[in-house]
């Protein structure tokens, strides 16, 4: 589908091409028939001109001029298309990837359920143990394919929007990790600005936006070794706030970051270490859907920092009360 | 009527489920009769008269919704269970909005599907149409307008967030009902991550400031120690 879509692509793009210079030629076109037409009925007349001096360099500018704007208009225009172009492109590959999402999901479901009904009625006292792994893996998949729909369909809705503290957010998250890391284990810090002013309160769906901070605070717990940092640090840039989830922890190879944000990804040293390779992606749909975005830096052995943008809500109704 | 003792129809178009669950079924003691798709259903419906109806959404032809809406356009109150298609929330508010009694994502634990059809039948007891079907519902001075989505304590209207109203909702149609945080995130809210569940509880505080409830002595929302919530009033249609 995508080759014979590139291919309709090319063959419109080289169309639109002729005719530009189709259209370019026209006026030359119609000028050589007039001349044509003149020099055939024998006409010796003759048109002189005069100009004064003074006015013939603002002609001669203006001439230029025309002469460089078309084609700075067209390559303006032509880079205009191709940014529509990418946008498009990048739409349609989000959808596409739903509707696989969506086809998957709709094609596993079935056997799985069926499977599951057919262990259930299964009683064997000698296969107790097999049994259980069956009944085990079935659940494995089911929850798996529960959570990728969740990532794909997951949606921010208006009236679930309400001004968020992040500061009292992050409190919360921070006390959830400690529970999570052995005490001690792992220092861990927070750091919000007071002055000239504390961060400004964002629009947001608490509930969503405590999942996406809360699984980037305890990854930052979970990758990182005895003796770790973690720093959480906020700042307003513009209209956006601004929050750095930063680890000292194995971090991830410079190949590996990009791919981190895809559904069921893990990186090669996560071996060993319990998780779904969804929460990252989890985490990109929630603050994308908020109007933010995040960012993942890591080095391998030395740590990871995750930066979240997430714009401010509206600075007259959104001041801090404290 | 003792719960073993029901009939149950399983509507699905899949061979492979429709016959293991049935086994399932028989196995737990309950009567089992099948239709493979939506206008076998409705026939089976006024032929076995089925205790209960536990319907597939995705059939070819007559599609769950359809068979569920042409019952209840008709008067018929029989308990259903839809297997939904997604977990979205819109999507299963739709349902019940359309009278159904639950509704279960696929693939699910057939031990679920049995534990739900019990209580939804448990939930019905002798009454012919669910609470959920109810437009408006009064427990002692609170009332419930489900149409406009709005609480009001002693006829005074209470503000609520969107989700507390949902919560709110889903509990006092399920009177008496213990639920954990877990379930009512996954029912309410749509998703299960086990450290939303504070939502939970950031929700029930909310219901319970707006109606003035005091936790030590609820009129309507109480804590069951490592159990959950339920909802404690009297429930009754408006």
């Amino acid at each position: 589908m995508s080759a014979s879509r590139t291919g309709s692509r090319t063959v419109s793009t080289s169309h639109r091409r002729l005719r530009l210079v189709g259209i370019i030629l026209i006026p030359a076109a119609i000028g050589l028939l007039a001349s044509l037409v003149v020099a055939l009925t024998g006409t010796t007349a003759e048109i002189v001109t005069r100009t004064a001096l003074s006015a013939v360099p603002v002609l001669a500018g203006t001439a230029l001029s025309l002469v460089i704007a078309a084609p700075v208009l067209l390559v303006a225009l032509s880079r205009r298309r191709f940014e529509q172009g990418r946008t498009q492109a990048s739409v349609d590959a989000a959808e596409s990837h739903r509707r696989f999402l969506s086809r998957l999901d709709h094609e596993m479901k079935n056997p799985i359920t069926a499977i599951r009904a057919v262990v259930a009625n299964i009683d064997e006292p000698g296969m107790r143990e097999e049994l259980t792994s069956i009944r085990h893996q079935t659940a494995r998949l089911s929850k798996l394919l529960d959570d990728l729909r969740k990532v794909s369909g997951l949606l921010v809705q208006k009236e679930n929007l309400e001004h968020v503290d992040l500061e009292a957010m992050i409190d919360e998250a921070r006390a959830l990790a400690e529970v999570e890391a052995t005490a001690g284990l792992v220092s861990f810090t927070v750091a919000f600005p007071r002055a000239p002013w504390p961060l400004p309160l964002v629009l947001a769906d608490p509930d969503l936006l405590f999942i996406a901070i809360t699984n980037v605070i305890l990854n930052a717990v979970k990758y990182s070794r005895r003796g770790g940092r973690i720093e959480v640090r906020a700042h307003q840039s513009r209209g956006f706030a601004v929050l750095d989830i930063a680890d000292t922890g194995i971090g991830i190879a410079e190949d590996e970051t990009a791919l981190v944000f895809e559904e069921l990804a893990r990186a090669r040293n996560s071996e060993g270490i319990a998780g779904s390779g969804l929460g990252l992606a989890l985490v990109k749909t929630i603050v994308e859907q908020h109007g933010g975005e995040v960012t993942l830096t890591s080095r391998l052995d030395e740590g990871t920092l995750v930066q979240l943008t997430l714009p401010l809500a509206d600075q007259s109704t959104a001041r801090r009360t404290s | 009527m003792p719960l073993e003792n029901w009939t149950v129809l399983i509507v699905d178009d899949d061979d492979a489920i429709r016959e293991n669950l049935g086994a399932f079924f028989d196995r737990a003691g309950v009567h089992v009769v099948s239709a493979a798709d939506g206008a076998a259903a409705l026939v089976q419906v006024a032929v076995a008269k089925p205790d209960l109806v536990i319907l597939d959404v995705m059939m070819p032809e007559l599609n769950g919704r359809q068979v569920l809406r042409a019952l209840r356009a008709g008067g018929d109150w029989t308990p259903v269970i839809l297997l939904t298609r997604t977990g979205e929330s819109s999507e299963r508010a739709t349902a019940i909005e359309e009278g159904a009694d639950d509704y279960l994502n696929k693939p699910f634990d057939p031990q679920e599907l049995l534990a739900r059809s019990r209580a939804v039948l448990r939930r019905r007891g002798g009454q012919v149409e669910p609470l959920q079907s109810a437009r408006s519902l009064r427990s002692g001075p609170l009332s419930v307008d489900r149409t406009a989505r709005s609480a009001a304590l002693e006829s005074r209207l209470v503000t609520l967030t969107p989700k507390a109203y949902a919560l709110l909702d889903y509990l006092i149609t399920h009177p008496g009902e213990v639920f954990s945080r877990d379930f009512l995130l996954n029912e309410v809210w749509g998703y299960q991550f086990a450290v939303a569940t504070r939502a939970v509880d950031h929700r029930i505080a909310e219901i319970r400031r707006a109606l003035a409830d005091d936790p030590d002595a609820p009129r309507f929302v109480e804590t069951i120690p490592r159990g959950g919530y339920r909802f404690c009033g009297l429930v009754e249609r408006a």
